[in-house]
């Protein structure tokens, strides 16, 4: 697979929303909370969208 | 959506206790998350109808209309139970200014299925990477949306 292959991989971008939250609560900066509610907001509508 | 459910929830969020509040969103989320996991198995509130084809060639909003039902969930099949989660997580405890930030993160996410399909290649092979790749993300995508949430939670309220 290519490396365009992989950074569009849905393991890929699950991870790398996983790393921008533990990133986001890491740096305990004052954009940490809305960064959280996108995120939360981000994984159920990735996950709700299914193949299509 | 979202924003009718931040405004509903302005309602228990004023009257009913924060702690009373967190417990039931804290029942749902492990409720999802085995749901999610695949230790537990039960029906979500779902329309399970597809928007007919024909919609998005009705006069000149047919493709908005589509895009609208088909995006916000109205009118089509739901796959998870996150966002019945995080639409409880906004009438419980998100507040009414954060909840837009909530409903961009949904567009945004279901927004990105059909870009990566198209991305992807031309011949939807894309379902198969999808159905592939399920078993592992649905439910890691799980874990992030209720661990932020809790995080989120929880520090709002220290």
């Amino acid at each position: 697979m290519t490396a365009a292959r992989w950074a569009l991989h849905p393991v890929t971008l699950a991870l790398a929303l996983l790393a921008g939250c533990v990133g986001a609560v890491a740096a305990d900066a004052v954009a940490t909370a809305p960064l959280l509610a996108v995120a939360v907001g981000l994984a159920a509508g990735f996950a709700n969208s299914g193949s299509t | 959506m979202a924003c009718v459910a931040a405004v509903l929830g302005a309602l228990p969020q004023a009257l009913v206790p924060a702690p009373v509040r967190a417990g039931l969103l804290g029942l749902a989320a492990l409720a999802v998350l085995a749901r999610e996991l695949g230790l537990w198995r039960f029906a979500v509130p779902e329309n399970a109808r597809l928007v007919p084809e024909d919609v998005q060639h009705r006069a000149q909003w047919g493709a908005l209309q589509f895009g609208f039902e088909m995006g916000t969930g109205m009118r089509t099949y739901s796959p998870s139970a996150l966002p019945h989660l995080v639409l409880a997580a906004v009438v419980l405890v998100v507040p009414l200014p954060v909840a837009p930030l909530v409903a961009v993160g949904f567009a945004a996410g279901r927004f990105a299925m059909p870009v990566l399909s198209n991305a992807w290649s031309d011949d939807g092979a894309w379902t198969a990477v999808w159905a592939a790749a399920e078993p592992v993300v649905r439910p890691l995508l799980a874990c992030i949306c209720v661990g932020a949430l809790t995080v989120a939670t929880l520090a709002a309220w220290s």
